[in-house]
């Protein structure tokens, strides 16, 4: 028994991220403001440009 | 002559008898660990029952419970204290694991008490969520309204 959402080609870790910022949004406004907080990105992606190589 | 016959007889009940179902051993504990990445909840608690809402279905554990692997849907998880008393949290998703000497861990991707949680908020955002599906375009698309509206529903549901 294949869920809706598999079937249509998302995967698990997309249907946990859509759930929780659904249940962040329907926090109370004095813990949502913590809630947000935490859930934002901590990571960085820096992606260096290609530098031709000196050797 | 004598002893071996005596010996051969009783064998079987010197050698230890096997019954058909052993007694469970050991204390009927469940370690209960519950946790989501910003807060833990319990920590290797004794506590009498967990009724969680998994993928597959609702269903409750309570100690020396067959070991199992389940994957969590937005609901409510009630967690039954030695004290009689029941705590309610709504968990976002997450997975849930039984094992054979009766731990359980919890762990949630978010999880609150049920007070901490808006039903007005979660209404609102039903609705937004149910005009939203007309306007998904691919099949993609309208899951991720579903989902959406699917764990709103459940919100409300937990709150009403």
């Amino acid at each position: 028994m294949v869920a809706y959402w598999r079937q249509a080609g998302l995967s698990y870790i997309r249907f946990s991220a859509i759930c929780a910022s659904a249940v962040r949004a329907a926090l109370k406004p004095q813990f949502k403001v913590e809630a947000l907080k935490v859930a934002e990105s901590s990571v960085k992606v820096y992606v260096p440009k290609a530098v031709a190589c000196k050797c | 002559m004598m002893a071996a016959r005596f010996l051969r007889r009783s064998l079987p009940v010197l050698r230890q008898a096997r019954c058909y179902a052993d007694a469970p051993s050991g204390s009927a504990q469940m370690s209960f660990t519950f946790a989501s990445p910003t807060q833990v909840y319990f920590k290797e608690a004794s506590v009498k029952q967990v009724d969680v809402p998994t993928l597959t279905g609702a269903f409750g554990i309570l100690p020396a419970h067959v070991p199992t692997l389940q994957v969590l849907r937005p609901g409510v998880v009630t967690v039954f204290n030695d004290d009689g008393s029941a705590t309610k949290f709504f968990v976002s998703s997450g997975s849930i694991t039984v094992n054979a000497d009766s731990s359980v861990q919890l762990l949630a991707e978010e999880a609150f008490p049920l007070d901490q949680l808006d039903v007005a908020a979660a209404k609102a955002n039903l609705e937004k969520a149910q005009s939203e599906m007309v306007s998904a375009s691919d099949e993609a698309a309208r899951a991720e309204v579903q989902i959406n509206i699917d764990a709103n529903e459940a919100i409300v549901k937990a709150l009403e």
